[in-house]
């Protein structure tokens, strides 16, 4: 096996330590009420990350890691730019559910679209790495 | 667009994992562009080529000419 796989092989490994132990931490955080825990971890997991690609020399991204992120970052863009026309749309000419919500409620609603934003990413990503 | 890539992979006993790594690349764009899946920029095209020491036109081929139109003549 080359140094190249082998390197590739142990940097897999420490990624995707850093991710179960950020991923844990944010869980043991919520549970506990305690944002503290859920901050070292995600720290604790970013500095092995970044050690890691230093140490090891991986070639993670390259040029058609950035078209396909881009392809992506633009399919998002689309979605929601449509998604939240629709839902001005809605809101102003069927159903006013916006003015009838609390201030916490649409604060609520803009986070979950926060991560629905980044997980639309993900699944895009995903798509077009399988494509190209 | 084809091209020869794994033809002058194999000329040079190479791997992907191997070329990718001479060319700072991951091993997923070599696979692509071998698969005709994903077209190379002109900057890797170039590296390609000049790593097998061929020029662009004998590593890449272009498949349809006729939508190039023909330049006008000058008068």
């Amino acid at each position: 096996m080359s140094d190249n796989t082998n390197n590739k092989r142990i940097y897999t490994i420490w990624h995707i330590a850093a991710y179960v132990l950020s991923v844990s931490s944010v869980l043991a955080g919520v549970l506990t009420s305690n944002m503290i825990i859920g901050l070292i971890g995600v720290g604790i997991g970013v500095v092995i990350l970044i050690s890691a690609r230093q140490r090891y020399r991986v070639v993670t991204h390259d040029e058609r890691t950035l078209e396909i992120s881009r392809r992506a970052a633009s399919a998002v863009f689309s979605v929601f730019v449509i998604g939240l026309m629709a839902l001005y749309m809605l809101n102003r000419f069927v159903h006013p559910f916006i003015g009838a919500m609390s201030g916490a409620a649409v604060g609520d609603w803009l986070g979950a679209l926060a991560i629905l934003m980044l997980y639309c990413h993900l699944g895009f990503y995903a798509y077009y790495r399988w494509r190209m | 667009m084809k091209n020869k890539l794994k033809v002058f992979r194999a000329m040079h006993d190479l791997t992907q994992e191997d070329l990718a790594e001479k060319l700072g690349v991951t091993r997923q764009t070599i696979n692509a562009i071998e698969k005709q899946r994903y077209n190379p920029s002109l900057e890797l095209a170039f590296k390609l080529a000049d790593f097998f020491g061929v020029t662009i036109e004998e590593l890449f081929i272009r498949e349809h000419r006729e939508d190039l139109a023909e330049p006008e003549a000058v008068q």
